[in-house]
């Protein structure tokens, strides 16, 4: 059967618990005279403790052990109360929450930009060459078929016409296909681009909490939309060393997975 | 035959649109993702679908269980082009019913295999 003591111990830990839980609550929720309030209130009940374990249970080893915990929960809340308001203080978080982050992001945005702008016009001269060239390799054939009149020479270069165009054709299709970087990486940075905001907006959310200089940026902030289910969203390209979870390779396991499911 | 190329990346539209147009097809519509992509669907005169999943608004899988989901749209055959390549991600697009699928980066061949697959299974069908 538990002492009146212990039973009073307990009690105490709980309720300690609770405060330390609410002064959490009352800061995430911006309410700093409250949470003032509450870690007063944790450094009285700390104390109060404290003493009557001390001057009740001298002897016991447990009691002081007791004793030793509620010493360390009233020193850990007000570290953690430093450690806020010297993070509230701090310039630089301050500087790179306002303009840093946001700027950052802006960079990422222009590299998408810039790709898309390099991307398109790489297209649009493959378009325009496209049609050229084959207009050029369908009339050396047919002057190679009409070469009654033809010498050598010009036979080899209508043949050289013919056979370079083609070539020219495909290594055009491959440099098309080569834009595809400007989609997969500018997937990436918009990934990036959209956590740099999240870490943002959390920060400033955080700032708000004792800093009025903040206020009218943290007014702004909207409330970042909670993820949905990320597979159903979408991961984006593999990228090495980062994805995680069990990806597939190549175009062939792709096809392999899709064939062992009956295609 | 009407195709609609659905991809938040305009140069990944235009790269598709080119290969569909070589390989044979003249009849292409964009769509930049399936919010845009789905009223063009509805409208109706849409033969084939091509669509990238990762995709502001509406994503690709959404959007093809909507086409799987609506009567007038269901028979449409759907060829994601996306760089998802998780497992996971790739069944549940196969069971939401899918008709093939092409991960990035592709080749040409590639795309015009999968097409070509694709209409072959239809035919078969």
């Amino acid at each position: 059967m538990q002492s009146s003591t212990a039973v009073e111990q307990k009690t105490n830990n709980s309720e300690l618990i609770q405060m330390a839980q609410e002064y959490l609550t009352q800061l995430q929720n911006g309410n700093e005279k409250q949470a003032e309030m509450v870690l007063q209130d944790i450094n009285q009940l700390s104390s109060t403790v404290s003493e009557s374990i001390e001057s009740e249970n001298r002897s016991s080893e447990s009691d002081s052990s007791e004793h030793d915990l509620y010493s360390r929960v009233g020193a850990l809340t007000r570290k953690l109360h430093d450690s806020m308001s010297s993070f509230m203080n701090d310039t630089r978080i301050h500087m790179m929450t306002n303009e840093d982050m946001p700027d950052a992001r802006q960079r990422l945005q222009h590299v998408v930009e810039l790709t898309e702008k390099s991307a398109h016009t790489t297209i649009s001269l493959i378009e325009h060459s496209n049609p050229l060239l084959l207009k050029m390799q369908v009339k050396a054939v047919m002057l190679q078929q009409q070469s009654i009149t033809l010498n050598k020479d010009l036979d080899d270069f209508l043949q050289l016409v013919e056979l370079s165009s083609k070539d020219i054709i495909n290594d055009l299709k491959e440099i098309m296909l080569a834009q595809n970087y400007q989609d997969l990486t500018g997937q990436v940075i918009q990934r990036v681009s959209t956590l740099v905001q999240e870490v943002e907006n959390n920060l400033l959310s955080l700032l708000k909490t004792s800093n009025k200089e903040t206020e009218s940026h943290a007014m702004q902030i909207e409330i970042v939309e909670k993820k949905k289910e990320k597979d159903n969203k979408g991961h984006g390209p593999v990228v090495p060393g980062v994805t995680k979870g069990d990806v597939l390779n190549s175009q062939e396991d792709v096809d392999d997975l899709l064939a062992s499911l009956g295609f | 035959m009407n195709i609609l190329v659905v991809d938040d990346f305009s140069t990944m539209r235009r790269i598709v649109k080119n290969l569909l147009m070589e390989i044979g097809f003249k009849n292409i519509d964009e769509a930049d993702d399936g919010k845009t992509a789905l009223p063009i669907l509805e409208k109706g005169g849409i033969d084939f679908l091509v669509t990238d999943w990762n995709m502001p608004g509406m994503t690709g899988l959404d959007l093809l269980k909507s086409v799987r989901a609506n009567p007038e749209l269901s028979s449409i055959p759907v060829l994601m082009v996306t760089a998802e390549a998780k497992r996971e991600q790739i069944m549940e697009a196969a069971a939401s019913g899918v008709n093939g699928y092409v991960v990035k980066p592709f080749t040409a061949d590639t795309l015009r295999e999968k097409v070509d697959k694709v209409f072959a299974r239809l035919e078969n069908s």
